[in-house]
């Protein structure tokens, strides 16, 4: 079956709560995924992306808006007459049907001939690397084994969209790297439209094409991850799509376009909104470079430092600010050590207005 | 699964009544018990060739089915039972008139005047006492109402509840009868003989067996159910009150609204002819025929000898039940 | 859920289904109750009949037999599940103690009663042959009581033992490693931890002790009246159907109540110590050597008893006359087979019906109480559980009451029977069905319908094997309350619909106690049949999680 894309059309849900009265878990989402493409929903748990997926799957129905995937509207339509495939955090095993069952469990729901089932799965064990797997029940497999069964119970049916819901995070952390490559990799080769839902902005970089952040409900950005990286739409973004320094800082005036900002006598050229007077401030971490320290004044103490082969990570003490700085290959340019003095150089372009402080 | 609905399956069809479907079925409440009931229709249908399906009630029980079934009678005929219950469901208007062919042999308390119901056999009561019990208190068999008060007697008695039974209602009337219809008078009796009951029982025959095992005294019984326990092989003594003890007639009705009319007139021609009642003999079964034709049964005809035994008026006690019944539970059932 | 026409159409049929056998009845029950002349709403009838001091006293009475067998049956329970989970017994007496328990939970009514009748009183068997007593009633509370507590008491064995098991050896370990005496953790510990199962084990009781007819009906004599059997001789003896609503409303006050009380305050309070992986089985030191000979002394005593009261249901049914004539025969047997056949033939085809009907409806109601989201859905839940909180006579006369005159006629016909069964005895595998899917990832299913695959489909390939023992859960309860029930159903046969539990009472209220107890030891044998082969079952399906305490805990 052709891969679709996926048209979210001002996408509501709101939940009635004992607790908390009426609750919306998802807010007038409009976004598109173009047929092939890989989009991850990215966000903390409660912000709404597990229940976008699960709308898009059919599991639950918007309160408002429409749903397409390829032009047909599905809004209306049971998620078994969705033609989906989804891969749920718990994998949701058949605990009573062997492997092969599992796998085949859609084929049959659509009356395969028998042949042909037995030809499918067979295929589809081997692309997922457990051929020989088919009489074990899930009880017998280790926490990737089924994860690569609950994988090919949802690729053999050749869905329209293949659907994702924190697939790896039961999985410890070496074989989440390699699962994800897998997953990749996989999603490549079929060339099918992914969704996939994660709360670890690691993975949704290393995984998507497009990366869509959701805050409380609310969609607020979408783009790749070096868009997310570099020109956050939020402070959300900013702080939730790698690490970042909050710096206040004073603005001064303005320089080919850019925003002139001064903080602790160091003059940078920040992008962001227009403002004048105190401002907030984000610098990434790896931007901050760490010198000898010039003079005692204006120096600045390192507190801690964490050594991670690659890089090392600091806390450094500079007037009231704890920074966490990044410095790559400690082993060829040396580190510092607690107690170290030393001269902060914020970066003179690439830092954010954030805000009015 | 499939064992246990195979074994299911294989239960169920052995269960299955075996008969082969019968021409014409009948539907009754019998208030005679089972055992007395069943070959007696078993008998019938051989007779007749119509089979008789039934299920077995206390009178009170029976008659109340009957009146709360009125607009919609699920049977076609009530079967046994004393007559005072039959009076009773005469107030109701539950039954069709039908005079067998019998109705003109059989004496006046047998039959209701415009045939109503009519009898089938007559049930005396009798005092039956466990002689174990007799034998402990050195008591006599009891042979007047008054020996029932005796304090030997407390906690002691067993015998039936008058909101079910009809052989209560039978007792209470003749307490009435002895009392020449007084029922204030009859009522201090039954209150003075309230503490020697140990338990008011819901079926006539109820307190048969406590007796007979001696767990009893004594307590007033049909002769049916006594003589049978006395059968069964039970060491009791039955004896007859001086002052007299009333009798019931065993009745049989049609219903008005039956399915089966027709197969009911069949089953009380039959019922009030001899050809019924000589079996009672045969199937050891202690009732006086109704019918004058058929003569007593020699061995009951012994045990008979000598008592005081008067009918219970019918009218007057299908007129009074209610509120004699009443009057029994707030005095002296839930006192 | 409108989308989804199969699920719409099941929430209709249950709703039709639920608002004419049981909200219909129970309506049909209150108008009788409160309509007064001239059909307006009045308390007239509930003033005469509890301005009659006896029927206050039956009120009374039935709330202080409830009481007395909630405390007496639990503490019997708590002693017995103690023992079998405490005292390391041998495996042949925790056989025995198993059978004790399990006996008076699958028989029909009037066993024990019947037993009492023969062992106590002036001439009984223990009272005078064996202790010698002169002029003991077996008739009033205390006969009573007791053949109460021995029958109910296994449900607060069940339940009791499940939560003392469930109590993590470790928890008790750290208090004794604490340097707490034995007293002092079974103080401090152990009953603080078992205090909701025995509070729940009380409600248990006491709400089946209210609505228990049986026994009453045979063994509370006069002087002790119940509202259960006033409410029955109100109705099938003084022909007062007012009356007899009345009565079983007055019921209904406290059911409900015990219900409400359960759902609200012990349903919250059971504590799960397992957590994690459980401590490694230690041998358990909580019970003092010196206690463990009483202990388990008075728990074989008891299951004595028990079992010499079955023993002399078997002797009655095989000899000529109970107490007079020791002469071994069959003919009980044989009766029970000839003219017994019609009752055991409508007992076992209304079983046959509506067990599996109960089963399934369990398990529908279940499922969607546990995964779908509907309106109503708490509506749903309390309608469902009323028929299984009231006591059965109201069910019965409400029953009678409801479906006696056209265009509703259906009162002596096999369907009321079932359908008093479905939904009187079917909550216990709705409970079950909703304990089990919340242990179940719910994604299982939805897998599935992401998979392609419609509700049906969905429910009868995976959601159906998954509940499986809590389908055969609630076949075996359905099965076993077909069989043993009598307190609704005697309300409601005819001559073309009788049961074997009616004519066990006929028997013993006639002269026939022999075949009362050939009937009984027929009924216990046929349950007993049908559990071994639910237990082999549930082996086949590798459920041994849903052992027969959660089978038989309702």
């Amino acid at each position: 079956m052709a891969t679709a894309g996926i048209r979210l059309e001002g996408v509501t849900k709101r939940f009635r709560d004992a607790a908390r009265g009426e609750v919306t878990a998802v807010r007038e989402v409009t976004l598109t995924v173009e047929p092939g493409q890989f989009l991850t929903l990215l966000g903390p748990s409660g912000c709404g992306k597990s229940t976008t997926l699960r709308m898009i799957a059919g599991f639950e129905a918007p309160s408002a808006g429409r749903i397409w995937i390829g032009d047909t509207d599905v809004t209306d339509r049971l998620a078994s007459q969705r033609d989906i495939g989804f891969v749920f955090q718990s994998y949701a095993l058949f605990p009573h049907l062997s492997v092969f069952e599992n796998v085949v469990y859609g084929l049959r729901v659509r009356r395969w001939p028998e042949a042909e089932i037995a030809r499918a799965a067979g295929e589809v064990l081997a692309l997922v690397g457990l051929a020989g797997y088919e009489r074990r029940v899930p009880s017998q497999l280790s926490g990737g084994e089924q994860q690569r069964v609950a994988l090919a119970r949802a690729i053999v049916i050749r869905p329209k969209v293949l659907l994702f819901d924190e697939p790896l995070s039961n999985l410890d952390a070496t074989l989440r790297v390699r699962m994800r490559g897998e997953i990749r990799e996989l999603q490549q080769r079929l060339a099918i439209t992914t969704v996939y839902v994660t709360h670890d902005q690691e993975e949704a970089m290393a995984i998507a094409d497009r990366i869509a952040v959701m805050e409380r409900g609310d969609l607020v950005q979408l783009g790749t991850a070096e868009d997310l990286y570099g020109r956050p739409a939020t402070p959300f973004v900013a702080e939730f799509v790698g690490r970042l320094n909050r710096v206040p800082a004073r603005v001064c005036g303005r320089e080919a376009g850019a925003l002139v900002v001064d903080v602790h006598g160091q003059r940078l050229r920040a992008e962001g909104a227009v403002l004048e007077g105190a401002v907030m401030l984000a610098v990434r971490p790896e931007t901050i470079d760490l010198l000898p320290a010039a003079s005692q004044h204006d120096s600045a103490v390192v507190a801690s430092r964490v050594f991670l082969g690659e890089k090392v990570e600091y806390v450094v003490r500079w007037h009231e600010l704890s920074l966490l700085v990044i410095a790559w290959d400690p082993i060829r340019r040396g580190t510092h050590v607690p107690g170290d003095r030393v001269d902060v150089r914020l970066p003179e372009r690439g830092a954010r207005i954030l805000g009015p402080a | 699964m499939r064992r246990l609905s195979v074994v299911l399956l294989a239960a169920m069809l052995w269960a299955m009544p075996g008969v082969a479907p019968a021409a014409e079925t009948l539907n009754a409440y019998s208030i005679w018990p089972e055992n007395w009931a069943k070959p007696m229709f078993e008998e019938f249908e051989k007779a007749t060739g119509v089979h008789v399906n039934f299920v077995r009630f206390s009178s009170g029980e029976a008659l109340a089915r009957v009146i709360a079934e009125k607009n919609n009678p699920r049977v076609d005929v009530l079967f046994g039972g004393p007559v005072e219950t039959f009076a009773a469901g005469e107030k109701e208007g539950v039954f069709e008139p039908y005079k067998p062919p019998a109705f003109a042999a059989l004496p006046a308390r047998f039959k209701q005047a415009d045939g109503q119901w009519v009898a089938m056999a007559d049930d005396p009561l009798v005092f039956m006492s466990s002689n174990k019990f007799l034998k402990d208190k050195g008591l006599k068999p009891p042979a007047s109402w008054e020996d029932l008060l005796d304090p030997a007697y407390r906690g002691q008695l067993q015998m039936a509840d008058a909101r079910t039974s009809g052989t209560a209602v039978t007792r209470i009337f003749s307490v009435l009868e002895v009392n020449g219809r007084d029922e204030d008078k009859a009522f201090a009796y039954l209150k003075k003989l309230r503490p020697n009951v140990q338990v008011f029982t819901k079926s006539g025959g109820g307190g048969t067996i406590p007796v007979g095992l001696g767990q009893a005294g004594a307590g007033i019984f049909f002769i049916v159910d006594a003589l049978k326990t006395r059968q069964e092989g039970y060491d009791v003594a039955i004896s007859f009150p001086r002052e007299g003890i009333g009798t019931a007639a065993e009745g049989i009705a049609l219903l008005k609204g039956a399915k089966n009319p027709a197969g009911g007139r069949k089953l009380i021609d039959w019922a009030t002819s001899p050809a019924m009642q000589l079996l009672y003999a045969k199937y050891k079964i202690n009732f006086v025929p109704a019918h004058p034709e058929v003569k007593v049964e020699p061995g009951l005809a012994e045990v008979l000898k000598g008592a005081k035994i008067f009918p219970i008026d019918e009218a007057y006690a299908g007129a009074n039940r209610k509120r004699i019944i009443e009057r029994w539970v707030k005095e002296i059932a839930n006192p | 859920m409108g989308r989804d026409p199969a699920l719409a159409a099941t929430l209709l049929v249950l709703w039709a289904l639920l608002a004419l056998f049981v909200v219909y009845p129970l309506g049909a029950l209150l108008v009788k109750v409160f309509a007064g002349a001239g059909g307006r709403p009045s308390l007239e009838h509930v003033t005469a009949i509890f301005g009659e001091a006896p029927q206050r006293r039956a009120f009374y009475n039935s709330l202080l037999l409830a009481g007395l067998v909630g405390v007496a049956g639990t503490g019997l329970g708590f002693v017995f599940a103690f023992a079998a989970v405490r005292a390391n017994l041998p495996r042949a007496w925790s056989r025995l103690l198993d059978a004790a328990t399990i006996l008076p939970l699958i028989s029909p009514p009037f066993t024990t009663a019947i037993a009492m009748i023969f062992s106590f009183g002036p001439r009984g068997l223990i009272t005078y042959h064996l202790l010698g007593l002169r002029d003991v009633s077996a008739y009033g509370l205390g006969p009573t009581l007791l053949a109460e507590t021995l029958t109910y008491f296994p449900i607060a064995y069940l339940t009791l033992k499940g939560i003392l098991a469930g109590i993590d050896p470790n928890v008790e370990d750290m208090a004794f490693s604490l340097g707490a005496t034995r007293r002092r953790v079974f103080r401090t510990v152990t009953l603080p931890l078992t205090i909701p199962g025995l509070a729940n084990a009380f409600l248990l009781l006491f709400a089946a002790s209210l609505a228990d007819f049986a026994t009453p009906l045979i063994l509370a004599g006069n002087g002790f009246p119940v509202l259960p059997t006033q409410a029955y001789l109100q109705i099938t003896g003084l022909f007062d159907f007012t009356g007899g609503a009345v009565l079983s409303f007055a019921l209904l006050l406290p059911a409900f109540a015990v219900y409400l009380l359960q759902r609200a305050w012990v349903a919250r309070r059971v504590y799960v110590t397992v957590t994690g992986k459980a401590g490694p089985a230690t041998t358990i030191k909580s019970l003092a050597p010196w206690a463990r000979w009483p202990l388990l002394a008075a728990c074989l005593g008891v299951s004595a008893l028990i079992l010499y009261f079955y023993a002399l249901l078997v002797y009655a049914s095989l000899v000529r006359a109970f107490g007079a004539d020791a002469t071994p025969t069959l003919a009980h047997y044989a009766n029970v087979f000839t003219s017994g056949r019609q009752a055991i033939a409508d007992t076992l085809i209304i079983a046959a019906v509506g067990t599996p009907l109960g089963a399934l409806y369990g398990v529908v109601v279940g499922w969607l109480l546990a995964r779908v989201p509907f309106t109503g859905r708490w509506l749903l839940e309390t309608v469902s559980m009323i028929n299984y909180a009231l006591p059965g006579t109201i069910v019965g006369i409400a029953y009678l009451l409801a479906f006696n005159d056209p265009p509703l006629a259906l009162a002596g016909g096999a369907t009321l029977i079932v359908a008093a069964y479905v939904f009187r005895y079917s909550p216990t595998g709705i409970r079950a069905t909703v304990a089990l899917l919340h242990q179940i990832d719910p994604s299982i299913e939805e897998a599935s319908r992401g998979l392609g695959a419609g509700s049906v489909t969905t429910f009868r390939r995976v959601t159906l094997p998954l509940v499986l023992p809590a389908f055969v859960a609630g076949l075996t309860v359905v099965f076993i309350r077909s069989m043993t029930a009598i307190s609704a159903t005697i309300f409601l046969i005819s001559v073309s619909w009788t049961l074997i539990t009616v004519r066990i009472l006929e028997n013993m209220t006639e002269l026939s106690l022999g075949a009362a107890a050939a009937f009984s030891v027929l009924v216990v044998a046929i349950v007993f049949a049908a559990l071994g082969m639910v237990a082999l079952v549930l082996r086949r399906v590798r459920a041994p999680g849903t052992a027969l305490a959660s089978v038989l805990g309702g």
